[in-house]
């Protein structure tokens, strides 16, 4: 326990808020794979608070001393702290269990930011929150798998009788208990009033990407639109993005373009999924796939395009996700784009790409009538003119053939085909009008198919 | 203060657990494995970005959706047979109907 307020007492010297905040990890460093244990040895449940003062006081004794009430406050944050390592500790030992350990880890938390409202923490200190928060969320996870895989264990007429009792929700009840003691952090933060220098509102954005990732996870990503209102209400004072630290910028750009996303609102979306990507480091694999997951449906439907051999050859699961469809779509192959969705159906629906790549039919369909519209050439040159133009009155005839082709020979009836093509113009992927009665389409002279050549 | 910190200090939390530690460090991990994961350090230099990488040239990442250098001749003449064989096939089938026709009227 000596160890781990030598480490206090030279955070608080050099106000090094991640030294601090290493002290309250529940997980064993590197060097030390017996912290834990240690920690929880070096003291005991009757003595563990004067023990804490007595250590904190007798390290920090040289430096800058803490005032009276800060010091208070300290002792009932580590205090909670030890008592949760033995909960850990226990867990290890297969003596207690996680949802224990969040309990008793949700103490820390009350103790931390009762630390703020009332002992006089001071800013710098606000990675504490990050850690706290962070582990917050993981210990509730894990207590809620541990629950459901017991509750798993003895269901059976339980469940029968009580008809009324929803396991979805109850699968998740300590992540969503979780969540409000994230939005307490994340009010702590919000409304302090501080100079912006000494402010923890430096604590927002790392608060709100742990909210996002617990809506995102509670099915309810839609909740983050809340948060973000009420962050821009206080944009104001608040420091600019670009002034925080480049990791919970990607983090903050990426699920504010997920969302987006999410709500079809592609155009917004491919810009804060863009910026998340040009900012994430370069050999964070795991995270820059993630971010092209949602980048490369957004681009297919904004400006058409097909990702690169080039931009996929790190990410194996991607080329295995996108290439297939690409591929088809490039070939205007509208039966094996069919396939190729069903058979990624279930990844796609797991990440929330499916209703958008279906979408992708149309620029696969755009393909096959513009390859119609090539093949049928140039007209011939009228006088004055000098560069051919091409054939621009196409017969639907045509363009019902191209598709019963790329349905792979089946019959689809003229109907249906001149409603595909209405479609098609009506979406601005092509342009120009049928002409009913004489079984043609018109295409404009100028670009039948806008933004691709022709 | 906060926004510009050691990334040295997030390092040290991060790194390799021991083998002792590892199924823990595990199932902690276990439950971020489809979301976005935290980055092993807090802050980078613009160089270390993937746009960096990239020289901040982006064009070779991505192409048109659709390309039409492929045997278009094949297409054009598979299109006539198909156009010519819808024909046949409607005509034929317009003949049937009209074959019918008489007989149920006179039924």
């Amino acid at each position: 326990m000596n160890d781990l307020f030598k480490g206090f007492a030279k955070a608080h010297a050099e106000q090094n808020g991640y030294l601090l905040a290493a002290t309250l990890s529940p997980i064993a460093s590197s060097g030390n794979p017996q912290r834990l244990r240690l920690i929880w040895k070096s003291s005991h449940s009757s003595s563990v608070k004067g023990d804490i003062k007595h250590f904190i006081k007798s390290n920090s004794s040289h430096q800058r001393s803490l005032d009276h009430e800060e010091v208070k406050g300290w002792v009932e944050v580590y205090a909670a702290y030890w008592n949760a390592i033995g909960d850990v500790v226990a867990v290890e030992d297969g003596k207690s269990t996680w949802t224990k350990v969040y309990e008793s880890w949700k103490d820390v938390t009350s103790a931390l930011i009762r630390g703020y409202n009332n002992f006089g923490f001071e800013a710098w200190t606000i990675p504490c929150l990050y850690v706290i928060g962070k582990y917050l969320r993981l210990f509730a996870i894990r207590s809620d798998t541990e629950r459901s895989r017991s509750a798993g264990d003895n269901s059976g007429g339980a469940a029968l009788i009580q008809d009324d009792f929803d396991p979805e929700t109850e699968k998740q009840s300590q992540l969503r208990d979780c969540e409000q003691h994230l939005k307490r952090i994340f009010t702590l933060c919000l409304n302090d009033r501080a100079p912006l220098e000494e402010s923890r509102k430096w604590g927002i954005y790392f608060i709100i990407n742990l909210l996002f990732k617990t809506y995102f996870k509670l099915n309810s990503a839609s909740l983050s639109r809340t948060i973000l209102k009420t962050l821009s209400a206080y944009r104001g004072d608040m420091p600019a993005l670009s002034a925080f630290p480049k990791s919970q910028r990607v983090t903050f750009k990426f699920y504010e373009g997920v969302l987006f996303f999410l709500e079809e609102n592609y155009i917004e979306a491919e810009k804060y999924l863009v910026e998340a990507w040009e900012l994430c480091h370069k050999d964070a694999n795991a995270n820059l796939e993630r971010i092209l997951t949602y980048l490369i449906p957004c681009r297919l439907l904004t400006t058409h395009v097909l990702p690169t051999k080039a931009l996929l050859e790190p990410f194996p699961r991607l080329q295995k996700l996108f290439l297939p469809l690409a591929q088809c779509i490039r070939k205007g192959d509208l039966r094996a784009f069919d396939i190729a969705l069903q058979e990624g159906e279930d990844e796609f629906v797991k990440r929330r790409i499916y209703l958008t790549l279906e979408r992708g039919r149309d620029i696969a369909l755009r393909n096959l009538l513009r390859k119609v519209f090539i093949a049928g050439g140039f007209d011939e040159l009228k006088e004055g003119e000098t560069t051919p133009v091409r054939r621009t009155r196409v017969p639907v005839a045509e363009f019902r053939a191209a598709i019963c082709m790329g349905s792979g020979g089946e019959l689809v009836d003229t109907d249906e085909v001149e409603c595909l093509l209405a479609n098609m113009i009506y979406k601005d992927l092509m342009k120009g009008y049928i002409a009913r009665e004489r079984g043609i389409v018109v295409l404009s002279k100028k670009g039948a198919f806008p933004g691709t050549g022709v | 203060m906060a926004s510009t910190t050691e990334p040295k200090v997030a390092e040290t939390e991060q790194s390799t657990p021991s083998e002792q530690q590892k199924p823990e460090q595990k199932h902690l991990a276990l439950g971020e494995d489809d979301e976005f994961e935290d980055f092993p350090v807090d802050d980078w230099p613009a160089d270390q970005t993937e746009a960096a990488q990239r020289n901040g040239e982006t064009k070779h990442l991505w192409e048109e959706s659709w390309d039409d250098d492929d045997t278009s001749d094949d297409f054009s003449n598979q299109l006539k047979w198909v156009v010519g064989s819808l024909l046949v096939s409607t005509l034929l089938l317009t003949a049937l109907s009209l074959d019918f026709r008489p007989r149920r009227r006179f039924r």
